[in-house]
């Protein structure tokens, strides 16, 4: 055991800990995805502590334009209801959802990959077919029937896009567990003996890290993007704001009132510009070597 | 011979995953909250007694578990999906009138986007640093964050109030009643903004996959070897080097029907274009499960015949694959 | 009268981090129906001396100094457009690699059919058994079913005949044979090798032979340079180079190969090996770059490169205490 953990050790002494760091920064679109990710979150954390307006309470006259009126800075939207109140609180929501959509499907995908990659044979097979069958139900759609099927609550919304979304992540994981199971040091743990879940969680997984947390970043995105969708189509809890929500719930004013439709979905759109920017940054700070690709 | 062999083997995988689909649809149907007559009746409660005696006794939901999966499996492969009891049709009747539309709008959007991606993708790589290149990575950066909806709406502005050059609503215009060559001319220039919304979130992808993959492709032995034998740098680029890019582009582009046909449902909500997508959306919030079910089916479907035609294209450009398997 | 003439070459690559010379004023000529080897170790230049004379360098890589003249006319100053009518028409060049050196997308009939169409005006018919002739010429029997076959589904050895084929296709002036064998075994070798011997019998094509191995220039070759670090270190024919080495390096080269010691025994203790590795390009100052390896190196090695000079009429040694033998 001791053996095996060394080799862990010296393994993960190779991974892009400090080095990755060191490229990361000098990226300018790497620390430009940090910094909208940071500030997207400070506003969802803080934003409505320091600016406490209900967003779904009538306020103002409805479809003021920004800057018209000093109750609602950026607005109102069809209803009288204050816009900069709908975005901040709308943040919460959507990053919420967003990061547990995008939690389970890492989960879920890790779980069926690293599974299938290590075991190989008859595991392998059924949890690929399982793969392949969810790869033929198209994604947002299959999302919509779950939720109309159950409940449009938060819970719901989250799960249903974990389920739909793990295919990847599982194809994925496999790849890397096929690698990794085959190198010398696996090879020389499974030898002497090692319990297989030890093998497969602390052993390979660490190794195969790197493109999992890769895949996990820009899962987040898309997350986010199927939550919008959702609530765009009210398919998300409608006592809950959101952006999505704001999007669907103003489109047939926007022709008169452009700021309700426009503004959520600029916020949408830095939300998972800043995400896939990480994504893109540590991609390129885990393999140096892939720069410019 | 090696090759019917081949398709029969797909076509049989294809039968088995469009059971699974079925097996998935009649399984909702029972997992969703209440009784299953009235979830098929989409009323939830509301249907009148004849109605759920009906459905009972259609859908055998006296019967076992089984034998009312192997009821409903039978009806499926007759090409019968239930009835919509909300628009009082059979749901495949339904389906059937509105996928054209989709169909048309897809695959529009999936040409645009191959094209498109191929000939930036292309153009990009021959110079790595410059402006097509980093129009390209702009582009694919502001296709993937940009919700597909929103675009969609943020267009309409553009051209239903800025420029209003393209028609924002529907397959063609009602009031025209035009006929012929000019109804078809009616249909495209409705397409324009919806197609374009669709596709350019993967021709966005696509062009820099293209980049990506020509790029390496340029570096190959074979390349120096056309370089050798006198070829010009076009024949290079577009008869050596293309062909092979080409393969990872089919392969993404077969990988994701299933989430274009996700961005159409979207894109056909905001642009009221009266496919599959604006179906299931009006189901949804009629409650019309039958209805639902039918859409994730026949989607199901077309997914699956994109990935048997995805992979006779990979057969067709790739040599190396055409025997194996 | 000499076919190619290559006259103080220097090929400099460039990048941001500097700036070296790769090649470093080599001279050669070749006459009809001979063959020209070019040795030395792995890096020392001898693929981007090959690939200035197709004016096929790398990115970076550029002729900086010197003249390649081919039947007396200037390649380096050509335009590229006339530079591709020379290419794999009077001038062609076969790789190291066969396994990638051919387009995994098109059979190999084609591939060979692509010169024929690019430098003849034969018609369809005329190339097919033109392709088919070259094809048998190269030793390859069934030559209608081998054209229609992938280079997948060719072995290494068949490869590179088809790459002799495709070379040799429009009877060109000079092959530059890029160690062609290098990826194949060795019965395969020498049958590449015998097939060289007999096309060139025919043709009277130049042969420039790429190659660090001292036992195939024996047999191969007329004349020989022998290359370290991107400068010449000897040249002259290979029955003097071969037999009466002036250079320590040369010497070190021969000793490698058992065989080509004659009138010695055998043994395993004679094979020996140059101690020492080749310096990296950029390290190289103002000596003789060999210094760092040499048993006769001395004071002034290390101060100034040697300048070529002639140990007897058609053999130059760059060294300053060259040994007669
Ligand atoms: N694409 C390239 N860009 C820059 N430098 C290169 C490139 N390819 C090779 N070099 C460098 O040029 C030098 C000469 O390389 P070259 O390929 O001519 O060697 P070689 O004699 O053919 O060796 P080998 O026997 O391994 O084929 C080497 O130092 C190599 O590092
Ligand atoms: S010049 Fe000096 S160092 Fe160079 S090969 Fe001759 S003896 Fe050796
Ligand atoms: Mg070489």
């Amino acid at each position: 055991m001791a053996a095996v953990e060394s080799v862990t050790r010296s393994q993960s002494a190779r991974r892009p800990g400090a080095d990755a760091w060191e490229i990361y920064r000098q990226s300018p679109t790497a620390m430009l995805g940090l910094v909208l990710v940071l500030l997207i979150s400070v506003l969802a954390i803080i934003g409505p502590l320091v600016y406490p307006v209900d967003p779904f309470e009538i306020i103002w006259a409805p479809m003021s334009a920004p800057g018209t009126t000093e109750r609602a800075l950026l607005g109102t939207d069809y209803l009288g209801r204050d816009i900069l109140a709908g975005l901040l609180v709308g943040a919460k929501a959507t990053l919420i959802v967003g990061l547990t959509a995008a939690a389970l499907t890492v989960i879920i995908g890790l779980v069926i990959g690293a599974l299938a990659g290590f075991y190989l044979g008859m595991i392998d097979e059924i949890l690929m077919r399982v793969t392949e069958f969810f790869q033929v139900l198209p994604p947002l759609l299959f999302a919509m029937v779950l939720v109309t099927m159950l409940s449009p609550s938060l819970w719901v919304v989250a799960v249903s896009i974990g389920v739909v979304s793990w295919p990847p992540t599982a194809r994925l994981a496999r790849a890397e567990f096929l690698r990794i199971r085959n190198l010398e040091y696996v090879t020389a743990s499974r030898a002497s003996g090692v319990r297989q879940g030890y093998i497969i969680w602390r052993v390979i997984l660490p190794n195969a890290l790197p493109p999992l947390i890769v895949s996990a970043t820009l899962t987040i995105g898309t997350a986010i993007l199927f939550e919008a969708g959702l609530s765009f189509l009210g398919l998300s809890d409608p006592n809950v704001m959101s952006w999505g929500l704001m999007i669907g719930s103003g489109r047939e004013y926007m022709l008169d009132a452009w700021w309700i439709v426009t503004l959520p979905g600029v916020m949408i759109f830095f939300a998972v510009l800043g995400v896939s920017l990480v994504g893109d940054g540590l991609n390129d700070a885990f393999n140096p070597k892939l720069r410019r690709r | 011979m090696g090759l019917i062999w081949l398709i029969g083997k797909r076509l049989l995988y294809a039968v088995a995953l469009i059971t699974a689909v079925l097996v998935l649809n009649f399984s909702l149907l029972h997992l969703a909250p209440g009784d299953p007559a009235d979830v098929i009746a989409g009323e939830m409660g509301g249907a009148t007694a004849e109605l759920l005696a009906e459905i009972r006794a259609l859908y055998g939901l006296d019967k076992p578990f089984l034998v009312q999966l192997g009821l409903y499996l039978q009806r499926a492969y007759q090409g019968d999906l239930g009835m919509s009891f909300y628009y009082n049709l059979p749901v495949v009747d339904l389906i059937l009138q509105r996928l054209p539309a989709t169909m048309l709008l897809v695959f529009t959007a999936l040409s645009f986007a191959t094209v498109g991606g191929t000939v930036l993708g292309v153009l990009a790589a021959r110079k790595p640093g410059g402006f097509t290149s980093s129009m390209v990575t702009l582009l694919s950066l502001v296709g993937y964050a940009a919700p597909i909806f929103w675009t969609g709406l943020m267009l309409i502005i553009l051209f239903g109030v800025v420029i209003p050059i393209f028609p924002i609503s529907g397959l063609y215009n009602v009031a025209k009643m035009a006929t012929g060559l000019s109804r078809a001319v009616d249909i495209a220039h409705h397409l324009v903004l919806p197609s374009f919304t669709l596709g350019v979130v993967y021709l966005a992808l696509y062009s820099r996959l293209t980049r990506a993959s020509m790029l390496e492709v340029m570096q190959a032995d074979y390349v120096r070897t056309a370089r050798a034998k006198g070829a010009r740098e076009r024949t290079v680029y577009l008869r050596h080097a293309l062909r092979n890019a080409i393969l990872p582009v089919v392969t993404m582009a077969g990988l994701q029907f299933g989430s274009l046909i996700s961005g159409a449902v979207l894109v056909e909500t905001v642009f009221n274009w009266p496919g599959l997508g604006t179906l299931v959306f009006e189901s949804v919030i009629a409650r019309d499960y039958p209805t639902v079910l039918g859409v994730l089916f026949f989607s199901a479907t077309l997914v699956i015949a994109a990935n048997l035609v995805t992979d006779l294209v990979y057969r067709m450009i790739d040599p190396r694959i055409r025997l194996q398997d | 009268m000499s076919v190619l003439k290559v006259d103080h070459l220097c090929v400099d690559y460039r990048s941001r981090a500097g700036h070296i010379r790769l090649v470093d004023d080599i001279s050669f000529d070749i006459q009809p129906n001979k063959t020209l080897a070019i040795v030395g170790e792995s890096g020392c230049g001898k693929s981007m001396t090959a690939l200035a004379m197709m004016r096929l360098l790398p990115d970076g890589a550029t002729i900086t100094k010197g003249v390649i003249t081919l039947e007396g006319d200037s390649l380096t100053d050509l335009p590229e457009a006339q530079m591709r009518d020379i290419r794999g028409a009077s001038m062609s060049m076969i790789f190291q690699e066969p396994m990638t050196s051919l387009n995994p997308v098109f059979s190999v009939g084609e591939q060979i059919a692509e010169v024929l169409r690019l430098h003849t005006d034969l018609d369809k018919q005329q190339i097919r058994e033109k392709v088919q002739a070259l094809i048998r010429s190269v030793g390859i029997s069934d030559a209608g079913q081998r054209s229609s076959a992938y280079p997948h589904e060719l072995s290494g050895g068949m490869r590179q005949r088809i790459m002799i084929a495709m070379a040799l296709a429009c009877s060109p002036k000079v092959l530059i044979a890029d160690e062609p064998t290098t990826a194949l075994d060795v019965t395969v070798q020498a049958q590449i090798f015998s097939l060289l011997r007999d096309l060139q019998a025919r043709t009277s094509t130049a042969i420039v032979l790429i190659t660090h191995d001292m036992g195939v220039v024996a047999e191969m070759a007329d004349d020989i340079i022998v290359m370290y670090a991107g400068r010449l270190a000897e040249r002259g024919s290979v029955e003097t180079v071969l037999s009466r080495p002036a250079h320590p390096y040369t010497r070190g080269l021969i000793d490698c190969v058992p065989h080509l010691q004659l009138g010695s025994n055998i043994s395993h203790k004679s094979v020996t090996e140059i101690p020492g590795v080749v310096p990296a390009l950029e390290t190289i100052g103002a000596g003789c770059p060999f210094a760092s390896r040499c048993g006769l190196s001395e004071e002034r090695c290390e101060a100034a490169m040697p300048e070529l000079s002639e140990v007897r009429p058609s053999h130059q040694v760059a060294c300053w205490n060259y040994q007669e033998t």
